[in-house]
């Protein structure tokens, strides 16, 4: 009896934190993404799914989506390899100045946004060092305005991305790489396996479940992201907005709050999706 | 190693239940605890009924009413600094209320206010951009200021520039008090004129002249015609509906029922901003900076000729390049040469009270004391929203009598205010989107208006 009250005690603060920024706002979003909510429209109306439905009819919806999912998907491939490679480059302790290079690593993720907007100067189409590196190395022949041109500009907001945050999914890796039992190499090298195989059928499998965890929070992560919103003022017509920025200008430019509701009760529902992935692989029965 | 803890389904389910049946009971509660905005605000001399229950009285003469609380300010960041100074000295001579000057950045400000102006903490006044007085006003969030307005010795409301009043005025009623008022104008670098081969006495007064002069400067990846920023969608706008109105047209009827922004006259503006894109006299990057770096990154580092500019860049660019500061030209901004006036959409600031103000008659007391010629004066970035203003000294140091503060003055009479509806923003918003659509050839410039027209008429229904 003693204990279960106990447990109700420790219980509440999470309990009531939970409620007040999770439960509330979650149940509270759902329930208004039934009703006709708009600034001007006069009294808010019950029009149960057409919220959904004008979003499932309108283009930009589905132009956006298509946006988040390419996105997403942009990033998180990016993103990966480049954490895998310096995870495995930084795993080896024998490296000179390794512990120096890792903390060197963590920059571009402590100087985050700031860091991130640095990249509006650096792709300037004008006097962006960028175009200056590229032109030199003979790679672009005139300078590109990355962020304007409609047709590159979300692998040009990728780049920005990737760069801030690799040092995430490094030091992800890096942790699950040093967990790895060093008796698995020995024991292959006695067997003669070549660096390719030792990586294909010791490192990937022993990583998976960092690898894992690490990807499939990073992709909520990423697909929850305002970067393009920082880099692409505007969002070029749509062609640099993704979901959460939809839903924020749905709620506050366009003030149509009931679909902005129903819009990010989708988003929700896409990361729910991902959590569950996450929960799975943390291995939480349910 | 051992297994990591496994929570059962039960467990699992019992937690989620809990969390979503408290969501619900603090859900309930927080609704029925929010008062719901029932503030009634009459005749000098009867009772106001605030939010909660806090009752207080409107005298007839708030000069003499003994008047005591603590009021929060909202402010720009900008301005906190001159804000803090002038409520010091309101608090010197109103001992008996306190003001807490809170200033926020213009990243968020409007989101911060929208969120926070239903509330029960909401601030009790506000400076609001001149694009937000009238939509607050209509969502039911300020208070309006007649009753105040008709009994005080220090508003004169034949002294405010009208285009300005407009501004804060719903249903014959006033929502705010102007403060800070401006227009935008043309302004020319003399220098790149005179090497371009170009009158730096003469500004162009046409697009046809607009683009001969934009021709004639641009080098390549190294000067262009004309600095803009269409990254920011109220600047999107602001430089369209110059265009637009200078052509003849308008972007809704004057019923505000239906966008006729795709008319032909609206296209023709549009096809003129494109021309200018696609030969290279802007910056490729026009699409996605704001009007400030369209300043910053091209006008000041003498990168362009023109842009559209308005009094605030003066002391940037006086800071900045100070031989550019010396050889500017200054006019008013160009139109179809057939003969159309031309507007600019106004811009400034409105100060308000929030209908939730639980101390109104204090605030009121605020605005009134900083609402005098010299006060405005003082405090605006621009110009004061009262005529007599211009003969006071301005705390950032702008010379009501300086030549170009002179000239950007005149710019005030073409004046114009975008429609007075809720749905501006979402408009701007729209229509911001599809004029880089069509900038960046994504569409043409009919096609990009008309859906925008589309979707502003659902917008309007």
């Amino acid at each position: 009896m003693a204990k279960s009250l106990k447990f109700f005690l420790f219980f509440i603060p999470l309990f009531t934190i939970l409620t007040a920024v999770v439960g509330y706002p979650l149940l509270s979003t759902i329930y208004l993404s039934f009703f006709e909510k708009k600034i001007g429209a006069g009294v808010t109306k019950f029009i149960f799914l057409s919220n959904y439905i004008q979003l499932i009819k309108d283009d930009t919806f589905w132009f956006v989506l298509l946006n988040t999912f390419t996105w997403t998907i942009l990033n998180v491939a990016l993103t990966t390899f480049v954490g895998i490679l310096l995870a495995v480059l930084l795993s080896d302790e024998r490296m000179k100045g390794v512990k120096f290079f890792r903390v060197l690593l963590i920059i571009p993720w402590a100087i985050s946004i700031p860091g991130a907007m640095a990249w509006i100067w650096l792709m300037n189409g004008d006097y962006g060092f960028l175009n200056e590196i590229l032109v030199s190395l003979g790679i672009i022949k005139q300078y590109v305005a990355w962020l304007a041109e409609p047709d590159i500009v979300l692998f040009s907001c990728t780049i920005a991305n990737v760069w801030f945050s690799y040092p995430y999914m490094t030091v992800m890796l890096l942790a699950g790489l040093q967990s790895i039992p060093r008796e698995l190499y020995d024991a292959s090298a006695i067997d003669g396996v070549n660096k390719f195989q030792e990586f294909k059928y010791i490192t990937i499998p022993q990583l998976a479940p960092a690898l894992l965890v690490a990807v499939a929070l990073y992709t909520i992560w990423t697909m929850n992201t305002f970067i393009p919103y920082v880099l692409v003022k505007g969002g070029l017509g749509n062609r640099a907005v993704t979901l959460p920025i939809y839903i924020y200008n749905l709620f506050f430019k366009i003030y149509d709050f009931g679909r902005g509701a129903a819009a990010a009760t989708l988003l929700f529902l896409m990361n729910l999706l991902l959590a569950i992935i996450y929960l799975r692989s943390l291995r939480i029965e349910w | 190693m051992s297994e990591p803890k496994k929570v059962g389904r039960r467990t699992f389910l019992n937690y989620a239940i809990a969390v979503v049946a408290t969501g619900v009971i603090v859900g309930a509660a927080t609704y029925f605890a929010v008062p719901k905005g029932e503030v009634t605000v009459t005749a000098p001399g009867t009772t106001v009924t605030t939010t909660k229950t806090v009752t207080t009285t409107v005298t007839g003469t708030p000069t003499t009413s003994p008047i005591s609380g603590k009021i929060s300010w909202w402010v720009g960041s900008w301005s906190e600094e001159c804000a803090k100074g002038l409520a010091n000295e309101f608090m010197k001579s109103y001992p008996n209320i306190e003001v807490e000057v809170v200033g926020l950045a213009w990243e968020g400000m409007y989101d911060k206010m929208l969120s926070a102006l239903p509330t029960a903490a909401s601030p009790d006044v506000l400076d609001v951009a001149v694009a937000w007085n009238i939509p607050f006003a209509q969502l039911d969030l300020l208070m309006p200021l007649d009753q105040y307005i008709s009994s005080s010795p220090v508003i004169d409301l034949s002294d405010f520039y009208e285009p300005a009043l407009a501004t804060a005025k719903v249903g014959g009623k006033l929502y705010g008090i102007p403060f800070r008022t401006e227009v935008g104008g043309l302004v020319m670098n003399k220098t790149i004129a005179k090497k371009s081969g170009l009158d730096p006495e003469k500004a162009p007064t046409n697009w046809d002249e607009f683009y001969e002069y934009c021709k004639k400067a641009t080098i390549p990846g190294s000067v262009y015609g004309t600095s803009m920023g269409f990254g920011e969608k109220l600047h999107a706008v602001w430089i369209y509906s110059a265009y637009l109105w200078g052509n003849g047209g308008d972007i809704l009827t004057p019923d505000y029922k239906t966008a006729i922004f795709n008319s032909d006259a609206g296209v023709e503006a549009l096809d003129f901003l494109v021309k200018l894109y696609k030969e290279g006299l802007m910056p490729k990057d026009a699409v996605t900076i704001s009007g400030d770096d369209a300043r910053d990154q091209y006008f000041v580092p003498e990168k362009a000729l023109m842009m559209m500019g308005a009094v605030y860049f003066l002391p940037t660019i006086k800071q900045n390049n100070p031989s550019l500061y010396s050889n500017l030209l200054i006019a008013p901004y160009v139109k179809q040469p057939r003969g159309f006036a031309q507007y600019v959409q106004i811009g400034g600031w409105n100060r308000v009270i929030s209908k939730r103000s639980k101390n109104p008659e204090a605030a009121w007391k605020l605005i009134e004391f900083l609402s005098t010629p010299e006060k405005q004066a003082w405090y605006t970035h621009t110009f004061p929203a009262r005529k007599s203003g211009l003969k006071y000294k301005n705390y950032y140091g702008t010379d009501f009598s300086d030549p170009y503060v002179q000239a950007f003055a005149k710019c005030n009479e073409t004046g114009r205010l975008p429609p007075p509806i809720p749905q501006w923003g979402a408009i701007n918003e729209i229509l911001a989107a599809e004029i880089v659509n069509a900038l960046t050839g994504a569409k043409s410039s009919k096609k990009a208006l008309d859906d925008a027209a589309n979707k502003v008429n659902e917008l309007l229904k």
